[in-house]
C-alpha cells in the first residue's frame, strides 16, 4: 500500500514536472499513431488479411478440386456411357452372327474362320468407340481361343485392342492407332500397324480380374463399370487402368468385357497441373484406402514441377483447412472427395495437391510482407510525427530566440495568430519597459518630437538667435539689448518662429524646449541645418 | 534512419517475388521429350531417363518427361504442325528427336537451340565429326547425335534352315540382292506361296541401290529414274509379282513375328523389335533364333549402305530450362550412358571415346544372341563398307512418302493380276513406267 502511494506521489511530482512542448505533441502524434494503428490491424484482421492463407489455400483448394470433380466423373460417365452401348452392340453383332450359325459362344472355341468373321464386323464399332471416346485405347474381348489344344489355351482369349500410338491430348482426328492384340488379317486390311508386341489374343493372366469377372453375375451393365487399378502394360512401356463393362450372351451370361483405356500418358496429358499463386496443383483419381491415398493404383494428371510420382503412396492426416499428404520424403497440402467413378475395390477419390514448400514460401513470404509493411508503417509514421512535431514547434522557439535577442518588432511574422498575438503583447510590454528604462520616447511622440526638429531647421538665422535666447531662458524684453534690434523686430521674429513651428504662443514654444530639454535633445533645436 | 527506410522498401519490393521463386526454384525443371528410342515396347531410353531422374535429375532438381515414343516422321509432323501452331496440336517438347530433313522444313529453326552456345569446342570435339557436320544447318549446330545406326538384313534362322535343307539354298546366297530376290522367289514356290522378304524401307533400297550402282538417285525435280534405278528395280519387281516381297505398309518386324515372311532388311535399331516368338494364325507359338549380317549388295555394285540415326534437338525456352536440357543432353551423350544406351537399342555410339573405351566390352558383355549377332554385323558392315547418307532436301520425306506408298500400291495390284507364265520383265517393266508416269517422267 505505501509503495503505490509512492509511485502515486511520484507520478504525481512526474506531472507537475515542465515538459516540451515538441516531446508533448510528439507524445500525442505518436499515440494517435499507435491508435490508426491499431485500429488498421483491428480492421485488416477482421477483413480476413492476417493469418488467412490457409483460408486462401483452402479455397483454392476447394475450387479446384469441385472442377477436378466434375471434369473427371463427366470424363469416366462418358466413356461408361459409350463402352456400354458398346457392350450391347457387341452382344447383338455376337448374338446375330451366333444364330445364323447355329452356335452358342462355346462353338467359337477352335473355329479361326468365324473368329475372324466376328472381328472383322466388330472392328469398326471398336474403332469407331475408340475415336470418339477421350481415351488412349479401345479393347474387346471374347471368353473363346482360337486354338483350345494350344499350350496358352487356358488363358488366352481372343479379342481386338486398339490403341493409339502417338496420344497427343489436344487432338484426337488424325491419330496413329496401332493393332496391339487380334488377327493381323484385320489390321492388314484397315491399313493399321501392327504393335510392336502385336499378340493374336490376349492373355487373361495379365487382365487384372478376367477370371472373376467371366464368373460374376450381372444385372444391370450400367451397375457393372468398374476400372481395374493401375497396371504395367505388357510390353508397353506404359501403366494403364481399364473399364470393364462386361459382354453378355443372349442368356445373359458374361461372355466377354469391353471397355476403354486411360494411359498414364493420357492422364499426364489431360489433366496438366495447375499454377496457382500457392504453387503447381497436381490432380489425381486413385482409390483411399484408410488412411492412405494410393497413386500407384491410380489416375495422376501432370506433377511437373513437383517430386511428386507416380509410385508414391501418401499418407493423409486431416487438418482444419486442408489436408497433409506425405509421400515419406515429400509433404503436399491439399483436399480430396469421393467420386461416383467405381474402381476394382470401391469409389476412387479425387484429390488435389499443392507441395507443402511452395505454399509455405508463399505464407512466410506474406507474413514477412506483412510485418515488413507494419514496421514500414509504423517507421514511417513516427519520422512523420518527429517531422511535424519539430515543424510545429520550429516557430515557437524562433519566437523565443527573437524574443530574447529582443529582435521581435511587434508585427504578425510567425504566421501564427496566436503567436503574433503572444508576441505583440510581450513586446508591447518589453517596450514599455524599455522606454521607462532608457528614455526612448514612444514611436508618435517621437514623431511628434521629430516633425518639430524639422520644422525648427527651416528657421532663419535671426530666428534660430531668438530661439535661442529664449532656450537659454531670456525674457522678450532682454533680447532687443542681447541682439541689437528693436522690439518690433523680435516681435516681427517671434511671429515668424511661431507660424514656421506650428506653435501659437511663446508659451507653447517653451513647452517644448523645456520637453526637449528634459530629453537632452536641445541640439536638435539650435543645430544649423 | 534513411538507410534503414531504404533497406525495408527494397526488402518489401523484393521479397513478394523472391519467397515464392525461390521455393519453385527448389521444385524440379520438368522438361518433355518426343523420342523414338523403343516404339510402343519398354524403351531403354525410357528406363535411362529414369535413371536420370533418380541421379543426377534429383541432385540438381531437373525431371525429364517422355510425353511420346514414336518414329521420326510422327515427330515431323507433330513437330512441323506444333511450330505452325496448326488448330489441334499439342506445344512443342522441351527435346525432340529429328532429321535434318524437319529442321529445314520447320518455318523457324530459330526456335531451336544452337548447341555451340551451351558446349564447349573441347565438349563437341569429343563427338565424331561427322555426326557433329550432319547436325548443323545453316552454321547452326542444332541437332545433337545421340546414336547412328545402319541397315541390316535380319534372317529367322530356326525357319530359314528348314527352307534351306531342303532346296539347298544357303545364307550366302543373301549377300547380294540378285541372290536374295532368287531365294525369294523360291521360297514362295516352297512354301506354297509365303512371302520370303520383307524391306523396312522400299525407298532406302532403291536410293542406296541406284548410288551403290553408280547412279544418281535424286535430280533437281525429285526422283532420276536413270538407268542405274532401273537396274535396282527389275530384280525387286519380279521378286514382288511373284510373290517374294511383303508389300503391305508397316514395320518389316510385323510379318516375321506373325512368320509371313523369314528375312528382311531394316534398321539395326529394330532388333529392339523383333521377338524371339512367332505366333502363327493358329496361336500357336514357336520360339526361334536370328542371324543378323551385312545389308545385301548388287553384285557389281559398290558396298554402300545407309547410314541412319536422328539427333536431338532442343527447343528454345528460358535460359533455365535450356541449361536443364543441356545437362541432360551431356550426360546422355557422356560414353558411358551412350554406350549402355546404344547397345540396349541396336546402335552405334557417337563419340570417339565411347567407340574406342567402352563399346568393345559393353559388347562382349551382350546377353541376348540377337543383339550379339547384330553388333557382329555391324562391325562387319564398318569395315567393309561405305557409310552413305541421305542428302539434306527440304522434299526429302515428301518423296519418301510418295514413293513408298506408290511402289507398295503398284506392285500390290500388279502382283495380284500376274499370272505364272506371263512375261515377268515386260510386267515389271510395265509397273516402272506407271511409277515414272505417277511422277510425270
Amino acid at each position: 500500500m505505501g509503495r503505490i502511494k509512492e509511485i502515486l506521489r511520484l507520478t504525481a511530482q512526474i506531472k507537475k514536472q515542465s515538459v516540451s512542448m515538441q516531446r508533448r505533441l510528439l507524445l500525442y502524434w505518436f499515440s494517435m499513431v499507435l491508435a490508426i494503428a491499431a485500429a488498421l490491424l483491428l480492421i485488416l484482421s477482421v477483413a480476413g488479411v492476417f493469418n488467412n492463407q490457409s483460408q486462401k489455400v483452402h479455397e483454392t483448394l476447394q475450387l479446384q478440386l469441385d472442377n477436378a470433380q466434375i471434369q473427371l466423373e463427366q470424363h469416366m460417365e462418358s466413356l461408361e456411357a459409350y463402352t456400354i452401348a458398346l457392350s450391347e452392340q457387341i452382344s447383338r453383332e455376337l448374338d446375330s452372327l451366333l444364330t445364323e450359325n447355329g452356335m452358342t459362344v462355346a462353338d467359337l472355341n477352335d473355329n479361326p474362320e468365324l473368329l475372324q468373321r466376328l472381328q472383322e464386323n466388330l472392328m469398326p464399332r471398336l474403332y469407331m468407340a475408340l475415336q470418339l471416346s477421350r481415351c488412349s485405347g479401345a479393347y474387346l474381348v471374347l471368353n473363346a481361343t482360337t486354338n483350345t489344344s494350344s499350350d496358352k489355351a487356358s488363358h488366352s482369349a481372343s479379342g481386338l485392342y486398339l490403341r493409339y500410338a502417338n496420344f497427343h491430348a489436344k487432338g484426337a482426328a488424325d491419330q496413329d492407332v496401332v493393332f496391339f492384340r487380334g488377327i493381323p488379317e484385320i489390321a492388314r486390311a484397315e491399313r493399321l500397324e501392327l504393335h510392336n508386341r502385336w499378340n493374336l489374343e490376349f492373355d487373361t493372366d495379365l487382365f487384372p480380374g478376367y477370371d472373376a469377372w467371366m464368373q460374376t453375375e450381372v444385372g444391370r451393365l450400367a451397375d457393372s463399370c468398374r476400372w481395374t487399378e493401375r497396371f504395367r502394360l505388357t510390353d508397353t512401356w506404359e501403366d494403364v487402368q481399364l473399364l470393364c463393362v462386361p459382354i453378355l450372351d443372349k442368356s445373359g451370361k458374361v461372355c466377354g468385357l469391353c471397355g476403354m483405356e486411360l494411359s498414364s500418358l493420357y492422364c499426364y496429358l489431360s489433366y496438366p497441373e495447375l499454377n496457382s499463386s500457392f504453387g503447381p496443383i497436381i490432380t489425381v483419381l486413385a482409390p483411399v484406402e484408410g488412411t492412405k491415398l494410393l497413386l500407384d493404383k491410380g489416375m495422376n494428371g501432370s506433377a511437373d514441377g513437383t517430386f511428386l510420382t507416380d509410385a508414391d503412396t501418401l499418407s493423409i492426416r486431416d487438418g482444419r483447412y486442408f489436408s497433409t499428404y506425405s509421400s515419406g520424403s515429400d509433404r503436399y497440402i491439399g483436399l480430396h472427395s469421393e467420386t461416383e467413378v467405381l474402381g476394382a475395390d470401391g469409389g476412387l477419390s479425387v484429390a488435389v495437391l499443392i507441395p507443402e514448400s511452395t505454399y509455405a514460401a508463399c505464407r512466410d513470404t506474406n507474413r514477412l510482407v506483412l510485418i515488413l509493411c507494419s514496421l514500414l508503417l509504423l517507421a514511417t509514421t513516427a519520422g512523420l510525427s518527429v517531422f511535424l512535431s519539430k515543424r510545429f514547434v520550429q516557430p515557437i522557439l524562433q519566437t523565443i530566440q527573437a524574443i530574447r535577442s529582443e529582435e521581435v518588432t511587434g508585427e504578425g511574422e510567425t504566421g501564427i495568430s496566436e503567436l503574433d498575438e503572444l508576441v505583440a503583447f510581450v513586446s508591447s510590454r518589453s517596450n514599455a519597459k524599455a522606454l521607462q528604462r532608457e528614455n526612448v520616447l514612444p514611436p508618435d511622440m517621437e514623431e511628434l518630437f521629430r516633425s518639430f526638429a524639422d520644422r525648427a531647421k527651416t528657421l532663419s538665422t535671426a530666428e534660430r538667435t531668438i530661439m535661442k535666447y529664449y532656450i537659454d531662458g531670456h525674457e522678450i524684453t532682454e533680447i532687443p539689448e542681447l541682439a541689437f534690434i528693436s522690439i518690433h523686430t523680435v516681435k516681427k521674429h517671434n511671429s515668424n518662429i511661431y507660424q514656421k513651428l506650428g506653435i501659437s504662443s511663446r508659451d507653447e514654444l517653451m513647452l517644448y524646449i523645456d520637453l526637449f530639454r528634459r530629453l537632452d535633445r536641445l541640439n536638435e533645436l539650435t543645430d544649423t541645418p | 534512419m534513411k538507410r534503414f527506410l531504404s533497406i525495408l522498401l527494397c526488402m518489401l519490393l523484393l521479397l513478394p517475388a523472391a519467397g515464392c521463386d525461390s521455393a519453385r526454384e527448389e521444385q524440379p525443371i520438368t522438361l518433355t521429350i518426343w523420342h523414338v528410342y523403343g516404339g510402343q515396347t519398354d524403351s531403354p531410353l525410357n528406363d535411362l531417363i529414369e535413371k536420370f531422374n533418380q541421379t543426377v535429375g534429383k541432385e540438381l532438381h531437373i525431371s525429364v518427361q517422355v510425353t511420346s515414343v514414336t518414329n521420326t516422321n510422327t515427330i515431323h509432323e507433330g513437330v512441323l504442325a506444333a511450330a505452325n501452331n496448326d488448330p489441334g496440336t499439342p506445344e512443342l517438347p522441351d527435346m525432340f528427336i529429328s532429321y535434318p530433313k524437319t529442321v529445314l522444313a520447320m518455318p523457324d529453326e530459330e526456335i531451336l537451340v544452337d548447341y555451340r552456345d551451351y558446349f564447349s569446342e573441347e565438349e563437341l570435339s569429343a563427338f565424331l565429326p561427322a555426326f557433329i557436320e550432319e547436325g548443323t544447318i545453316h552454321d547452326r549446330l542444332v541437332i545433337l547425335p545421340v546414336a547412328k545406326s545402319t541397315e541390316v538384313l535380319f534372317v529367322n534362322k530356326t525357319l530359314f534352315d528348314r527352307f534351306a535343307a531342303e532346296t539347298g539354298v544357303t545364307l550366302k546366297d543373301l549377300d547380294t540382292w540378285e541372290g536374295l530376290y532368287e531365294t525369294a522367289v523360291l521360297y514362295a514356290q516352297w512354301s506354297g506361296g509365303k512371302t520370303f522378304f520383307v524391306h523396312d524401307y522400299h525407298f532406302n533400297y532403291l536410293q542406296v541401290g541406284v548410288e551403290s550402282l553408280g547412279g544418281t538417285f535424286f535430280d533437281e525435280d525429285g526422283i532420276a529414274f536413270s538407268p542405274a534405278f532401273s537396274k535396282a528395280w527389275e530384280p525387286y519387281a519380279e521378286a514382288a509379282l511373284q510373290g517374294g516381297v511383303w508389300l503391305y505398309g508397316g514395320y518389316a518386324t510385323e510379318p516375321l513375328r506373325t512368320g509371313d515372311t523369314i528375312a528382311s532388311v531394316a534398321s539395326s535399331a529394330s532388333v529392339l523389335y523383333y521377338s524371339d516368338i512367332v505366333t502363327y494364325s493358329d496361336n500357336t507359338s514357336e520360339e526361334i533364333e536370328y542371324i543378323v549380317r551385312p545389308c545385301p549388295v548388287f553384285e557389281d555394285g559398290d558396298k554402300l549402305v545407309m547410314q541412319r540415326g536422328a539427333g536431338i534437338c532442343t527447343v528454345r525456352s528460358t535460359p533455365e530450362r535450356e541449361k536443364a536440357a543441356m545437362v541432360f543432353l551431356k550426360w546422355l551423350t557422356a560414353p558411358e550412358q551412350n554406350v549402355e544406351l546404344v547397345t540396349r537399342l541396336g546402335y552405334m555410339p557417337v563419340t570417339q571415346e565411347a567407340f574406342d573405351t567402352y563399346l568393345p566390352q559393353a559388347i562382349e558383355e551382350l546377353e541376348d544372341p540377337k543383339y550379339r549377332e547384330l553388333y557382329r554385323a555391324f562391325l562387319q558392315t564398318q569395315e567393309e563398307y561405305t557409310f552413305y547418307t541421305s542428302p539434306q532436301r527440304d522434299d526429302y520425306l515428301a518423296i519418301e512418302t510418295s514413293l513408298e506408298e506408290q511402289v507398295r500400291l503398284l506392285l500390290s495390284a500388279a502382283a495380284k493380276n500376274y499370272q505364272a507364265g506371263d512375261d515377268l520383265k515386260a510386267a515389271a517393266q510395265a509397273v516402272l513406267q506407271e511409277l515414272k508416269t505417277y511422277y510425270g517422267k
